[in-house]
């Protein structure tokens, strides 16, 4: 049965208080158990002390005496095998009182804030940071150099890290927006702009995306012109023209990107990787499975200044088309980045913005050939899927196409628009502080379910970290191993079902993949 | 008459386990709905369960607790003649 995995969804309801009082009595039902197992103990080590005179020698040796024997000697393995059985049942009930208690917690967490988290915490036995929040923003900068050096330390070891940070974003935000409403998001939006500006300044101006297909074509496009659906095609004859009225030689602007591409196969010859159309396309494994799907980020590459994205199509046995928009996290943590997925997009991601990422993303969606009514999923890791839910749920996107699924992993996207008709599955690990960035917990709709796992139940090879890509794929693959036998995965299967129905995957589906190269005008 | 070890100790040690079921089995989990609640609470009844299968071999070994107990007393009488 599982012990590690936590669902929040539509049909959620609970008063955590409760759990509390639940997961006490847990915990006294442990201990109950261990002193039950220590007076069984006392059985298995039992010896007949009646050796001692010459009379009980003689009784002993008599029938009364060896039938005594027989019975102690049953006594010792049955009294050791049942206290061996007390003692496991205590550990049974204290990892249930444990279970109860990180489920008040996530529920707290999600649902009443930080305050009440902190409580609990503390009604659980435990201490929390948050009792004592800091009161100066300086404050919180130690804090945040704390919980640095656990995540990178021992992160796997601290499950409730991510819902911790949660709270103290939460309180953050409220000490820096005077707690007005949409604080965090006001903060945030400052910080992106903040950001941008010193980046300019580090390198030169931001003016647009650029983003490159394997053919070689290319389109440009800003975030204003993104609000406009327009993402221009350029080429050698026709420049890009950007804001300030400078214009680019548009065969250096691609050539650098080539060069510069990690998706380049001979970057001594970039001429040779450009193919001729989107017809020589790398076929790949259809992901049936949400653990592949998920994995496929991997391949993924980029550098400080070009990012990747892959757009997977899917041909069916009737023919119908479908794509999955795979979408990788934060490549570049410094101002100035020429990757767009980089800080300055999770500010702006956070803060309700349109990133740079979102504007690359959506024009390798119409670079690829995505047509209204194809059925379309996106995934995405950290910025990834906070990106994927972003464009999923813009109002102009969701009508020039037919989004049917979102995945995110170790994601914010408690600040982004929710969606009542979308299926959205969001993986939390516990103890990944990166979900809980933009200080709030995951929306709740109909058909969001929000999944937390525990990293320490889950056999993790210790060398991933918390926020790793590895550490979501194979929490994702152990849900897709217990699949039927565990209640918690019921909401997960249903998502799953929801897919594969909505994408039209059968079995003889056939997959391709498109490798799009994004990079900032600068 | 075993020292540290005799059939209180093991009716004492029934005594916890049958409290430690109770507390199980009656916390309240009332306002908890979801599939996590089910799962929770399809553990919790698992877990009752399994108590309920230590009290069975509890019972069992204070039975031959008890038989002992019975036949160090007719031997220490046997003894004492």
């Amino acid at each position: 049965m599982s012990s590690w995995l936590w669902v929040r969804d539509g049909e959620t309801k609970v008063d955590s208080s409760q759990l509390v009082s639940a997961a006490l009595d847990g915990q006294k039902a442990s201990s109950l158990l261990i002193d039950a197992q220590v007076m069984l103990q006392g059985g298995a080590f039992f010896t007949a002390p009646l050796l001692g005179s010459e009379q009980w020698v003689e009784l002993m040796e008599s029938t009364l005496g060896g039938e005594y024997l027989a019975l102690v000697a049953e006594l010792r393995p049955l009294a050791a095998a049942v206290a061996q059985s007390a003692g496991q049942m205590a550990t049974t009930a204290g990892q249930f009182a444990t279970w109860l208690g990180q489920a008040a917690l996530i529920y707290a967490s999600a649902e009443s804030g930080a305050a009440q988290l902190a409580a609990l915490t503390v009604a659980l036995g435990g201490t929390s940071s948050l009792s004592t929040p800091p009161s100066t923003v300086a404050g919180y900068a130690r804090l945040a150099g704390d919980y640095l050096s656990q995540f990178l330390h021992r992160s796997q070891e601290a499950p409730t890290l991510g819902l911790e940070g949660q709270a103290h974003m939460q309180n953050l935000a409220q000490q820096l927006a005077g707690g007005g409403p949409g604080g965090f998001t006001a903060v945030a939006a400052g910080a992106a702009l903040t950001w941008g500006r010193v980046g300019d300044l580090f390198s030169s101006k931001r003016e647009g995306v650029v983003i490159v297909g394997p053919d070689g074509t290319a389109r440009w496009s800003t975030r204003s012109l993104f609000m406009l659906s327009t993402f221009l095609p350029i080429s050698s004859s026709e420049p890009a023209k950007t804001k300030s009225g400078r214009t680019r030689d548009a065969v250096r602007l691609l050539t650098d990107i080539r060069l510069s591409s990690p998706v380049s196969a001979d970057r001594a010859n970039p001429a040779k990787s450009v193919l001729s159309g989107f017809e020589v396309l790398p076929k790949t494994v259809t992901p049936m499975r949400a653990s592949t799907l998920l994995s496929r980020i991997e391949k993924s590459r980029a550098a400080s200044d070009v990012g990747q994205i892959q757009i997977m199509k899917h041909v069916n046995r009737a023919g119908t088309t479908s794509w999955s928009v795979v979408l990788s996290g934060t490549q570049s943590w410094l101002p100035g980045a020429g990757n767009p997925q980089d800080m300055e997009s999770n500010l702006q991601v956070v803060a309700g913005q349109v990133s740079d990422q979102e504007v690359a993303a959506a024009a390798a969606m119409e670079m690829a050939g995505i047509r209204p009514g194809d059925p379309v999923e996106i995934v995405g890791h950290s910025q990834g899927g906070a990106v994927a839910l972003a464009l999923a749920t813009n109002p102009a996107l969701s009508k020039q196409y037919n989004f049917v699924s979102v995945l995110t992993a170790g994601s914010p996207t408690g600040t982004l628009r929710s969606t009542r008709t979308l299926p959205v599955l969001n993986l939390e690990n516990l103890a990944d502080p990166v979900p809980a960035l933009d200080a709030a917990a995951s929306r709740r709709g109909k058909n969001t379910v929000t999944a937390y796992f525990d990293p320490r139940e889950i056999g993790l090879n210790k060398k991933l970290t918390a926020h790793s890509l590895g550490t979501y794929v194979e929490a994702l693959r152990q849900v897709e191993v217990r699949e039927g036998l565990d209640p918690m995965t019921k909401s997960i299967e249903e998502w799953q079902d929801k897919r594969i129905e909505n994408m039209g995957f059968t079995d003889e589906t056939a997959s391709e993949v498109i490798y799009f190269d994004t990079t900032r005008v600068r | 008459m075993f020292g540290t070890f005799n059939s209180s100790d093991v009716g004492h040690a029934l005594g916890l386990i049958d409290h430690s079921a109770s507390l199980l089995a009656y916390t309240n989990l009332t306002s908890w709905q979801g599939p996590a609640a089910t799962s929770a609470k399809n553990r919790r009844a698992q877990l009752v369960g399994e108590l309920h299968n230590l009290r069975v071999e509890v019972y069992q070994l204070r039975a031959l607790v008890e038989d002992i107990e019975v036949l160090a007393a007719q031997l220490r009488a046997g003894a004492v003649l």
